[in-house]
């Protein structure tokens, strides 16, 4: 009721406001109030040309006076990046829409709600020229407020300038929606930056590790990059899932143009983001990379599927706004930075301070991986379903294994515990923590403490907060599942494995509503007062965000930032371990794991870099997908050594696991793996004593299939995936190999 | 409809999780099949080590390109769209570009390449599909001789409208073979010296319960009614292979069961592709995916589009439809199948042709027009190995291999049995049937327990025999003493109701009429009889010998097991009460009950009896075991129909024609009650979308 009457008022107000024709009024009486106390409404209609509008030592902002495209001098590099590419009108590839929005500081999708489908149109076409723009100034920002005739709505985009760079952000509680209108995304300064057809460069896009689009590179007839920050959200539903995509993990892209160029981080509304990347050719000239804002979720309800012979698809959209602030902020980047590894350096200078982190000397070299117990169902007499917890690692198992390592040259290590706690295995929500009896309880939890520091090895007890298949500690699917669109309660099917077909014959499952996550962890944090010295380690709420519509004004952004308190609580001892290891749980992960170790391999894309590695080493160590499960063991290690990874193996003690729930694991026995465990440990270890722990620095494309990463301390590792030896810069690398160079004299592998 | 019942039940069942625990992310996008057909995923054989397309070789992109051949370490790719052949070395780089060709002086180009073949002269096949000819031109470029539409003669009758030629091969013999369009009769062979020579390998209509249903409505149709159904043609070749051997591979288009869409023939043109022993027996002939998804009622199969073969027999088989590569081993045991539809490296849109070359395969994709380099891994070396030694016999070198294969998949069904095979043949019986048993290969784990069964009975034979022999003795003396003693003086004839029953499986007449005569017919006794059946059939199921039962047990289920044996027999028992009514028989509900269930305990004993001697016998030796139930059954249907000529007082004839009449009655009301289910479904679905649209709408 209070939403209706909230969106009812707001639609009698604009539409008033629309009637008497007093789009002063908006501004005077609605706006600038609001704004900084010196501002002025700047004149229109004045000489073509920009108007500088915000300066600090470094930068100055300029905005234009009729097209409203803005440019940021850095002084320090002598460079201007535009918003609009300056010579856009003599781009003989675009026409129509495509033309026109090379002129825009945004484009909107929206809908007519009485009508099907959903439109586009852009801040050039709807509002420059169908509409009106005022700016107001304040002291270290202002704010354009564009006003669109044909869809009644106000869109205001307010620019601000530090030290570092230009942040832009929409400004989206003020944004007016009036009559059968929504809007439902806004793409951001589209063309910021962008890279013409005659102009060397690269554009990075943060799929999987990082990924580099070449400018022109030809590849038209791929699909364009266009991905999810942190991936699907769960609470929108699914016709099939057969993909094998690595998660968006960090919420930035960057351009490099010659030799200049600069990272952009969406610093607000992550979550509601996407990035999509486009190369010239496709509808113009131009190597264009940026944001995409959801400000309405939108779902889709499948009619006729139980009946299973023609179905339909019924649109859902998000009544409300998502009234986040949606920001993006531009860093140009200086001389000898402007390559990705400069971006992903300043990104990490970016997460230290956003989060307050000093950059560490990494210590261990090894994340184990052990399955303490697995649920497993059986059909006594086909009937009866008997669910048992099989114990395939207890403590004395964990001790063994550690110690068995240690003895092959692990030094130090970080193990995942997974599958320790009775709720967490039969799907409940984990409001306790005590440890299994079958696999020691807790005695045998501070046994195996006690036994492992004395290894240098920490151990980490998995936790998850996430799915969720009974209810139970008064938490019920009524008052703590999500919620979708249409505020029902969100059933998540469970998707074929392998063909990505929606499984009806497996029982749907719920997700934990963020919202409760903390007051969960809490009480779950309890059941350790008296084991102060064990950490945790984060499963899906670490690489995945869901969405909760059954609370007015929560959005996605939220979840992710209820997530990321969470992670906070559970973090002891300065130690966290994280899966997958999104950009909110960098606020606190000490270890990551299952961390992105390439991109997608899209088509369009065209190779792929440690982006993500460089930014995060020093803040967490990371580790891959494990390697006993790897088709290729080779490869993947050479990779581990290109990008200073730690090994990830997963055991488990007892190896034959029948149960369908563990199929994926298909390589748990240790003994198979000592050999591999001997020789890439030693490895390892030669390349720590040669880095020091320091932080990884640049990584560098030497040729084809050869590339060089250099560490803070000068240490310098060049990786040859050649089939055949090559020789760079006078080092020899034979085939399949690599080279340790070390600041004093040649170390070699 | 049955299995849609039985899906109904098994959901009624299933009513708890089972593998919900939300997956981490994707390891791998290779997968495999486990013996009952489930996908399972496996750890990646191959991985994509390339990339090629037009652009990279300088020379523009692609435009449709439609066939791919590998001869001499050199890549030969017809770009139909471009109306060229492209010649790419091994190491990725252009070797050269063939759009124009001289023939006697003349120049002429191409219209549709569709069809590459390159044969061990260098001599390149194009089947010039447009131009509706064939041409046979050297390296550089030289026409040496052109195919077209054979003529028609008396010995041979070219059957199609016109002309298209597809795909082009040609053997040791220098006979060329052609896939044209429309073609149903199989593969034109052309001789060397360029005359035709008929078909080869005729493809066959598959005959299916739809195809027969079908010719029957047809008979009943008008003309115009018949014209407006879809036609079934024949199963045509879409594409095909030709190893050094002269075997011929070939991949089938629009198979309504999707089995037999990969044949291998041999020179006779006959499909020497063995069955698979890895997949039960549903499955066995099907290549690609074996499951089928319907999407709005459309059925969505695998589609192959070509295949190719290496000097290991390793048969890898490209699905255009799903976008996936499917590896066989020569022996049709799935080893690894990967890909899928999408625009990233390793998947596909539109893939149409596959070759391998230094064991690399090489797919091409139409819509993306770029050859993705496939090369494999260090798990699909290992297994790669592991079934080339086995293959070749090198069983020492072979089992370790497949040790490390079972221990770094799990989940692959063929190193168990491969396994058992070779514990086998080391004579290590209790560990080859173990593997086997985990494997499901029932005929080598007889075996094993052959050999398993000799040890145990040279080694406890001799002192088992012997105890056996003396006890014997023992009682006989101890008899011979116990009636000196005790002399019989009248033998006591034990009647009570129980062994009544029992004499009528001897002397049915007399004992039925025994019961007849004294009207006693006891529910709870036929109750404990119906009982016994079930828990023999149970025990037949779940304790038979893994040599006779194999895995079956393992998807037992108690309640269908009940509803069969006790509704069964409930439904039998009405439908004949309600026929005899009809037909003047005597016998009322209660009396049909009883009669019928005496009559199973002759099923139910040599169900026993099966279900121990099947843990004692081999598969050979039990192969009468089957006729023993068989036997079984006769005798219980036979007291039945003594007894219910006795009770109702009928004539043979008379009772075996309304026992006919009871059976159709049954199937009615099993087709009733599934019909009611169904449409309860239904209707059920329906009013819930109903209220759906109408929530969602307004």
């Amino acid at each position: 009721m209070k939403r209706w009457f909230k969106k009812i008022l707001i639609g009698v107000l604009v539409g008033v406001l629309f009637l008497s024709g007093t789009w002063n009024g908006i501004a005077e009486n609605g706006i600038v109030e609001e704004t900084d106390a010196n501002s002025s409404v700047s004149a229109l209609g004045l000489a073509d040309g920009f108007n500088q509008m915000l300066e600090n030592e470094r930068f100055v902002v300029s905005l234009h006076q009729s097209t409203y495209e803005i440019s940021l001098l850095d002084r320090e590099t002598d460079t201007v990046w535009y918003s609009n590419p300056q010579d856009r009108e003599e781009d003989d590839n675009a026409y129509g829409q495509n033309k026109a929005a090379l002129n825009a500081a945004f484009i909107l999708t929206y809908r007519n709600n009485q009508q099907k489908g959903t439109q586009t149109t852009n801040s050039y076409s709807g509002s420059i020229l169908d509409g009106e723009v005022r700016v107001v100034e304040g002291k270290t920002s202002f704010t354009v407020y564009y006003k669109f005739n044909s869809i009644k709505c106000v869109v205001p985009i307010r620019y601000e300038l530090d030290r570092e760079g230009l942040s832009c952000s929409v400004v989206a509680d003020k944004i007016v929606e009036a009559g059968d209108y929504e809007l439902l995304t806004i793409s951001l300064l589209p063309f910021f930056g962008a890279g013409s057809n005659k102009e060397e460069g690269y554009m990075l896009v943060p799929d999987g590790s990082g990924s580099l689009i070449y400018f022109n590179n030809g590849k038209t007839s791929y699909r364009q990059y266009n991905e999810k920050v942190y991936g699907w959200d769960d609470c929108i539903s699914l016709t099939s899932d057969a993909s094998r995509k690595q998660t968006v993990r960090l919420p930035v892209f960057g351009i490099r143009k010659g030799q200049q160029g600069f990272l952009a981080v969406i610093t607000q509304g992550d979550s509601l983001a996407s990035v999509g990347a486009s190369i010239s050719g496709v509808g113009h000239s131009y190597n264009q990379v940026n944001a995409t804002f959801q400000l309405r979720a939108t779902d889709t309800y499948i009619l006729g599927e139980s009946t299973g012979s023609t179905t339909q698809n019924i649109a859902l959209f998000q009544e409300e706004l998502n009234a986040e602030e949606l920001t993006v902020k531009f860093f140009p980047l200086t001389k000898e930075n402007t390559d990705y590894s400069g971006m992903a350096r300043a990104y990490r200078t970016y997460l230290c301070d956003r989060y307050n982190r000093s950059v560490e000397m990494a210590q261990s070299t090894m994340h184990l991986e052990l399955i303490g117990a697995v649920q497993q169902t059986e059909l006594f007499l086909g009937v009866l379903p008997i669910t048992q917890l099989v114990p395939i690692t207890d403590f004395d198992a964990v001790e063994e294994i550690v110690g068995d390592l240690k003895d092959l040259g692990v030094e130090a290590m970080d193990v995942r515990y997974v599958g320790w706690n009775r709720m967490q295995l039969q799907g409940k929500v984990t409001t306790k923590g005590r440890v299994l009896g079958s696999l020691g309880g807790n005695r045998g939890l501070k046994s195996a403490l006690k036994t492992l520091e004395e290894q240098q090895a920490s151990l980490y007890l998995d936790v998850d907060f996430y799915s969720i298949r009974k209810w139970n500690s008064g938490y019920t699917k009524n008052n703590a599942a999500i919620r979708t669109v249409n505020n029902k309660q969100a059933n998540i099917p469970y998707y074929d494995y392998l063909h990505g077909y929606k499984d009806a014959f497996v029982p749907t499952t719920s997700i934990l509503s963020p919202i409760k996550v903390s007051s969960v962890a809490q009480k779950f944090l309890n059941s350790f007062k008296k084991i102060p010295d064990v950490n945790f380690s984060l499963g899906n709420i670490a690489s995945k965000v869901p969405s909760d519509f059954g609370k007015d004004g929560w959005s996605r952004q939220d979840s992710a930032n209820a997530y990321q308190e969470m992670a906070q609580l559970l973090k002891r001892e300065n130690k966290l371990m994280a899966q997958g290891g999104n950009a909110y749980v960098l606020a606190s992960a000490t270890a990551i794991v299952d961390a992105p170790m390439t991109d997608s391999r899209f088509n369009v894309t065209d190779i792929s870099v440690p982006f993500y590695q460089i930014a995060v080493s020093g803040l967490a160590t990371y580790s891959y997908e494990a390697l006993n499960l790897e088709g290729d063991l080779h490869q993947s290690f050479l990779k581990h050594i290109e990008t200073g990874a730690c090994l990830h193996f997963v055991f488990g003690a007892e190896d034959r696991i029948t149960t369908t729930e563990l199929s994926h694991l298909y390589s748990l026995d240790p003994q198979v793996w000592y050999d591999k465990v001997a020789e890439y440990s030693k490895a390892v270890n030669e390349l720590a004593a040669a880095t020091k722990g320091f932080p990884l620095r640049s990584h560098r494309i030497l040729q084809e299939n050869v590339y060089e990463t250099t560490y803070e301390n000068g240490t310098r590792v060049i990786v040859n995936y050649n089939a055949a030896d090559v020789t760079v810069e006078d080092i020899q690398v034979e085939a399949e190999d690599y080279v340790i160079l070390t600041v004093g004299g040649n170390g070699n592998a | 409809m049955l299995k849609r019942l039985i899906c109904v039940v098994v959901v009624i069942v299933m009513l708890f999780p089972v593998g919900s625990v939300s997956a981490a992310e994707l390891y791998t996008y290779t997968y495999n099949y486990d013996y009952w057909g489930n996908a399972i995923i496996s750890p990646d054989g191959y991985i994509v080590s390339d990339v090629i397309n037009g652009e990279h070789l300088g020379i523009g992109a692609f435009n449709k390109p439609a066939d791919l051949f590998v001869a001499e370490d050199r890549i030969y790719i017809a770009d139909a769209g471009n109306d060229r052949i492209v010649a790419v070395n091994a190491d990725g780089a252009l070797y050269r570009v063939y759009d124009t060709f001289s023939f006697n002086d003349e120049v002429i180009t191409l219209d549709n390449p569709q069809g590459i073949f390159v044969n061990k002269n260098g001599q390149m096949l194009i089947a010039d599909m447009n131009n509706q000819q064939i041409l046979r031109v050297d390296q550089d470029g030289n026409v040496l001789h052109i195919y077209a539409q054979p003529e028609e003669s008396a010995d041979f009758n070219y059957t199609g409208i016109d002309f298209w030629p597809m795909k082009v091969i040609e053997d040791r013999n220098g006979y060329v073979y052609v896939i044209c369009q429309d073609v149903y009769q199989g593969a034109l062979v052309y001789r060397a010296d360029g005359t035709a020579d008929g078909y080869y390998g005729a493809n066959l209509v598959e005959t299916t319960m739809n195809l027969l249903a079908d010719m029957l409505w047809r008979r009943f149709m008008t003309v115009e009614q018949r014209k407006k159904m879809t036609s079934y043609v024949p199963n045509y070749y879409n594409n095909f292979y030709i190893d050094e051997e002269g075997m011929v591979y070939i991949t089938t288009q629009t198979s309504t069961s999707g089995k037999n869409q990969l044949r291998k023939l041999n020179p006779k043109g006959t499909d020497v592709l063995p069955a698979a022993t890895t997949l039960v027996a549903a499955y066995q002939n099907k290549y690609g995916d074996l499951e089928t998804k319907y999407v709005n009622g459309i059925a969505n199969q695998s589609q192959l589009v070509d295949v190719v073969a290496d000097e290991n027999g390793f048969i890898t088989a490209l699905d255009a439809n799903r976008c996936r590569l499917f590896q066989y081993d020569s022996q049709s045991n799935l080893l690894f199948a990967f890909g899928a539809p999408g625009y990233q490296e390793g998947f596909f849109v539109k893939p149409v042709a596959i070759e391998s070359l230094n064991g690399r395969l090489y797919v091409l994709d139409e819509t993306k027009g770029d050859i993705t380099v496939f090369s494999t891994t260090s798990y699909g070396d290992l297994l790669h190995n592991a079934i080339t030694s086995y293959n070749n016999g090198n069983f020492e070198e072979a089992k370790p291999l497949w040790e490390e294969v079972s221990k770094k998949n799990q989940n692959l069904t063929q190193a168990n049995i491969t396994l058992g095979k070779l514990y086998y043949e080391e004579g290590k019986y209790e560990q080859a049937m173990a593997y086997l048993e985990e494997g499901n290969a029932q005929a080598y784990y007889s075996k094993a327990f052959k050999e398993q069964r000799n040890i145990l009975l040279r080694r406890y034979g001799f002192p088992i025999i012997s105890v056996l022999i003396l006890a014997g003795v023992a009682w006989t003396i101890f008899k011979k003493i116990y009636f000196r003693r005790h002399p019989v003086t009248e033998k006591k004839k034990k009647n009570t109701y129980f062994h009544r029953s029992l004499r009528t499986m001897v002397r049915p007449v007399a004992s039925y009429g025994v019961f007849l005569e004294t009207h006693e017919f006891s529910v709870k006794h036929s109750l404990l009889y119906v009982s016994a059946l079930f828990v023999a059939v149970c025990c037949n199921d779940q304790l038979s010998g893994f040599a006779f039962s194999g895995g079956g047990s393992k998807q037992f289920n108690i309640l269908m097991v009940f509803a069969q044996v006790f509704g069964l027999l409930f439904l039998w028992t009405a439908a004949n009460w309600a026929v005899s009514t009809l037909l003047d028989g005597k016998g009322r509900l209660k009396e049909i009950w009883v009669v019928t269930s005496i009559a199973t305990l002759p099923y139910t004993i040599v169900l026993v009896l099966n279900t121990i001697l099947s843990n004692v016998l081999t598969l050979e030796e039990g192969s009468f075991l089957s006729y023993v139930l068989l036997i079984g059954l006769f005798w219980s249907v036979m007291l039945l129909v003594v007894g219910l000529m006795l009770l109702h007082e009928y004539s043979l004839f008379r009772v075996l024609f309304s026992g006919l009449l009871s059976v159709a009655c049954m199937a009615i009301v099993v087709f009733l009650i599934v019909l009611f289910m169904s449409l309860f479904g239904q209707i059920f679905g329906f009013a819930t979308d109903i209220a759906n649209e109408m929530i969602l709408r307004f």
